[in-house]
């Protein structure tokens, strides 16, 4: 694993070349490629390989934005990188000599067909006692360009409920709201009830937007079909050993540079194994069609943050796929989330996240009787931490033992059927569909 | 073996007689990928040049983006280089190595041959014949003793050393020109070893297994090396003997190359994993530039194969055991390499027994068996061996 504190640095390759220093202090450095505001790829680098010289961070470049260019510019010569979704990459063809002439020029930017749809979108932020971390979320909220229709804050069952209004009161145009029943899924509902745009966007209290965030999620979303998008989540920082292995040894929320398509096709080829519905994206960086909602549903509250602890967002996924709808992930909108800075904290959230997947694995079965939930429950989760357990033992990496313990504690913990049979369940109980 | 050119796409050649297809590509001259494959019966020249273009999408793509970022220096190089080509006995593949170098030799360039006590004194009229090149005669034997002679008798900035089994490429000073432009502190640069031919088995088997290939990726190793434990030791990363150029100066300062190393049988190999070592160690800029190209001509019979990835084990241990004994800070990871690379090799005789693996079990073994001579000694025995014939000729 790479050392910490780790530099987040960020390139933009349309700028002139530069060479690269690390900030004193920092060990190591993940560099994040952009072009423009599309992000390409990124590279990890230790200390001792500063400072570069413009040639070197253009060799880096090269190699790590490639897969993703790649697909973006000459999509019939790439494999996409995650496997099983909709993208076509059987037949992979020569690739156009045209396009190894300045192919970075050729990149598409986010349309501005959506700029229009962004007038007609309402963004929801829940937040919990955070109000440091909600003060700089709202911040950029409001640089979002071009704006939204609204931007609604649902203060969580506020002990005082001060702090966080307080905090809102700062910006002008933004509306308030208490709610006083505690749960994730039950604040995004309370606030979907508010919302009256056409299309609803979802981040955290401790993401901060990009400007084009929105823009970029509508691109994908205004076309028909689509009921949800997705956009990347990059850290905002990595200081800590419990930052680091949550960006590196758990995967962090990064889907990759690559958009992707997950649609019937995704839904039908996994289906037997348990759809990996967690790979579309993260409750981040989300927004969706306001119509899906009345079709298949909203937030389950028996599952998120504050209830079962996740995996709210990937089991309404689920439905809509079940119902026909189509998911893209887009990984222009872009959202820098702070993650947890302490190993307690880290270990916490790993509970709580295999918590909240093995509850929704089994919510998603009795809702649509598909047997591969129970698979994953009962056969793939147990021989993967099995699995890795003996090999973090063998390996005598500790640190990867006591992360796969919380896993392994969360998943017993999600078996409890108090998340089964609690409280009421938003959405209508659906057939399997055929 | 075909060369095609993307710019100016050329109709696929005639393809008879023959079981596969080794194809270079090149964008306006410069070598952008390499890419092999077998040909199925039937299958129509075409659509096996296709199928093996598509796998290199990735690597001319890579390039294209490196070119648009960093434009490429026109400046013409200011330094004097000098091509050192040391030979023994082989006049034939002298003369082809010697008639390359003329044919895209730069002003800026000259090339001297070190005849490694050659019992034919023939190196010495095939020098004469090509013009523009200088001779001297090493009667020590010994690849490093050559090299080091070299580096005595040259005056230029830069020494660029080649074997004499290989060609260079008509873009091969152009590529270390760039280098240079690129990193104008650069102590050393390695290059990119394509095949020259790939007629027999024993040359398709060198070249499935990696060969000398370093990938299309320009690189700079500096004193750090992301995810790589043992680095900077394992010194084969960096390049190949038969394809690099130094600083003069730098390598002087660093004491030239080991002479107790490449002393041909029975240590043959290790001094140029030994030199780029001791470069890295030293803190100084090592380039691998891919657009300095030569194409090696592997070993056509299996024999002689199996004899080089005995002297490919027994050079990297030798250069492991003489870095173990002269560099006291790196011995844990050097330790680590050594497990590291007899785990890897074992499994890969494994894997070899069990009929699975790319690789035939007699060479897996003659490497592990080099491996084994040159961890127990043979950097010491050689050492004694060195000494003691100096002392012979001096007396």
């Amino acid at each position: 694993m790479i050392a910490a504190p780790c530099q987040v640095m960020h390139v933009d390759l349309f700028e002139p070349l530069r060479g690269l220093e690390i900030a004193p202090g920092y060990r190591s450095a993940l560099v994040i490629f952009w072009w423009r505001e599309r992000p390409l790829g990124r590279s990890q680098l230790v200390a001792g390989e500063f400072p570069l010289s413009p040639s070197t961070v253009a060799s880096l470049a090269a190699h790590a934005i490639t897969p993703a260019l790649g697909v973006l510019i000459a999509p019939r010569s790439f494999v996409a990188m995650l496997p099983d979704c909709d993208n076509d990459t059987a037949n992979l063809r020569v690739i156009d000599p045209a396009c190894l002439d300045r192919p970075l020029m050729r990149i598409a930017l986010a349309g501005e067909a959506a700029t229009g749809a962004c007038a007609r979108t309402s963004v929801v932020i829940c937040t919990r006692e955070r109000p440091e971390l909600l003060q700089e979320c709202l911040a950029a909220l409001v640089r979002l360009a071009p704006a939204p229709l609204e931007i609604i804050v649902v203060d969580n069952a506020p002990p005082d409920g001060i702090s966080s209004l307080q905090v809102v009161e700062k910006f002008r145009g933004i509306s308030y709201v208490r709610h006083p029943v505690g749960g994730l899924s039950s604040a995004r509902n309370a606030g979907l009830k508010l919302a009256r745009g056409d299309y609803v966007a979802f981040t955290d209290d401790d993401a901060v937007a990009h400007p084009r965030w929105l823009l970029s999620l509508l691109t994908g979303l205004t076309e028909k079909g689509v009921g949800c998008v997705t956009g990347l989540v990059l850290p905002h920082e990595l200081e800590t050993h419990a930052q680091i292995a949550f960006e590196f040894m758990l995967g962090g929320f990064s889907a990759g540079f690559v958009p992707l398509v997950f649609g019937q096709k995704f839904f039908a080829r996994t289906r037997p194994f348990g759809v990996p519905v967690w790979r579309i994206g993260a409750g981040a960086s989300m927004a969706f069609r306001r119509e899906v909602f009345a079709g298949v549903g909203m937030f389950d509250e028996r599952l998120g943050a504050g209830a079962s602890g996740c995996s709210e967002d990937s089991e309404l996924w689920y439905r809509m796929l079940a119902a026909g709808w189509e998911c893209r992930y887009e990984p222009s909108a872009v959202v820098f989330h702070h993650h947890r800075s302490s190993w307690n904290g880290l270990e916490r959230q790993i509970v709580a996240y295999m918590r909240g997947h093995v509850a929704a694995l089994l919510v998603q079965f009795v809702r649509t009787r598909d047997l591969g939930n129970l698979r994953r429950t009962f056969v793939t989760l147990p021989h993967v931490y099995f699995t890795g357990v003996i090999k973090a033992l063998l390996a005598r990496n500790w640190r990867q033992l006591r992360i796969d313990v919380c896993a392994i504690r969360g998943c017993f913990g999600g078996l409890r059927p108090r998340y089964l049979f609690r409280g009421r369940s938003c959405a209508p109980r659906q057939a399997a569909p055929v | 073996m075909i060369d095609i050119e993307l710019t100016a796409p050329a109709p696929v050649p005639e393809l008879n007689d023959v079981a596969g297809l080794g194809v270079i590509v090149r964008r306006c001259g410069i070598v952008q990928a390499f890419a092999m494959g077998p040909i199925s019966p039937g299958e129509s020249p075409a659509v096996v040049l296709d199928r093996l273009l598509v796998g290199t999408s990735e690597t001319l793509l890579a390039a294209a983006v490196r070119r648009q970022l960093l434009p490429a220096c026109q400046a013409l190089p200011q330094r004097t280089l000098t091509v050192v080509i040391c030979t023994k006995d082989r006049p034939d593949l002298l003369k082809r190595c010697l008639d390359a170098v003329a044919a895209v030799r730069p002003k800026w360039a000259e090339v001297l041959v070190v005849d490694n006590a050659s019992r034919m004194p023939a190196p010495c009229d095939i020098v004469a014949a090509c013009g523009n090149a200088r001779y001297v005669f090493e009667a020590r034997l010994g690849l490093d003793i050559a090299r080091n002679r070299a580096l005595a008798e040259t005056s230029s900035d830069w020494i660029a050393y080649i074997d004499d089994d290989v060609v260079v490429d008509r873009g091969y000073f152009d590529g270390l020109a760039t280098a240079w432009a690129e990193n104008p502190d650069a102590t050393a640069v390695t290059g990119l070893v394509l095949p020259l031919e790939l007629e027999t088995e024993a040359q398709i088997i060198f070249e499935r297994n990696g060969g000398f290939g370093r990938g299309f990726a320009p690189r700079r190793y500096g004193s750090a090396l992301t995810g790589n434990a043992f680095y900077p030791c394992g010194s084969g990363i960096f390049g190949a003997g038969c394809n690099m150029a130094f600083n003069r100066a730098s390598l002087l300062a660093l004491g030239g190359f080991d002479e107790a190393l490449d002393t041909g049988a029975p240590l043959p190999g290790g001094g140029d994993l030994d030199i780029f070592y001791r470069v890295v160690r030293a803190s100084l800029p090592l380039i691998y530039e891919p657009r300095l190209v030569v194409f090696h001509q592997h070993r056509k019979e299996l024999e002689k194969l199996r004899r080089q990835y005995w002297s490919w084990g027994l050079g990297f241990m030798a250069s492991v055991a003489k870095s173990y004994r002269t560099d006291r800070e790196m011995r844990k990871r050097l330790r680590g390499l050594v497990y590291w690379w007899f785990r890897y090799q074992f499994r890969n005789l494994a894997k070899a027994s069990l009929g699975r693996g790319q690789m035939p079990w007699r060479f897996v073994t003659a490497e592990i068996v080099g491996g084994l001579q040159g961890l127990f000694g043979e950097y010491g025995r050689s050492r004694r061996r060195v000494a003691m014939n100096l002392k012979e000729s001096s007396i």
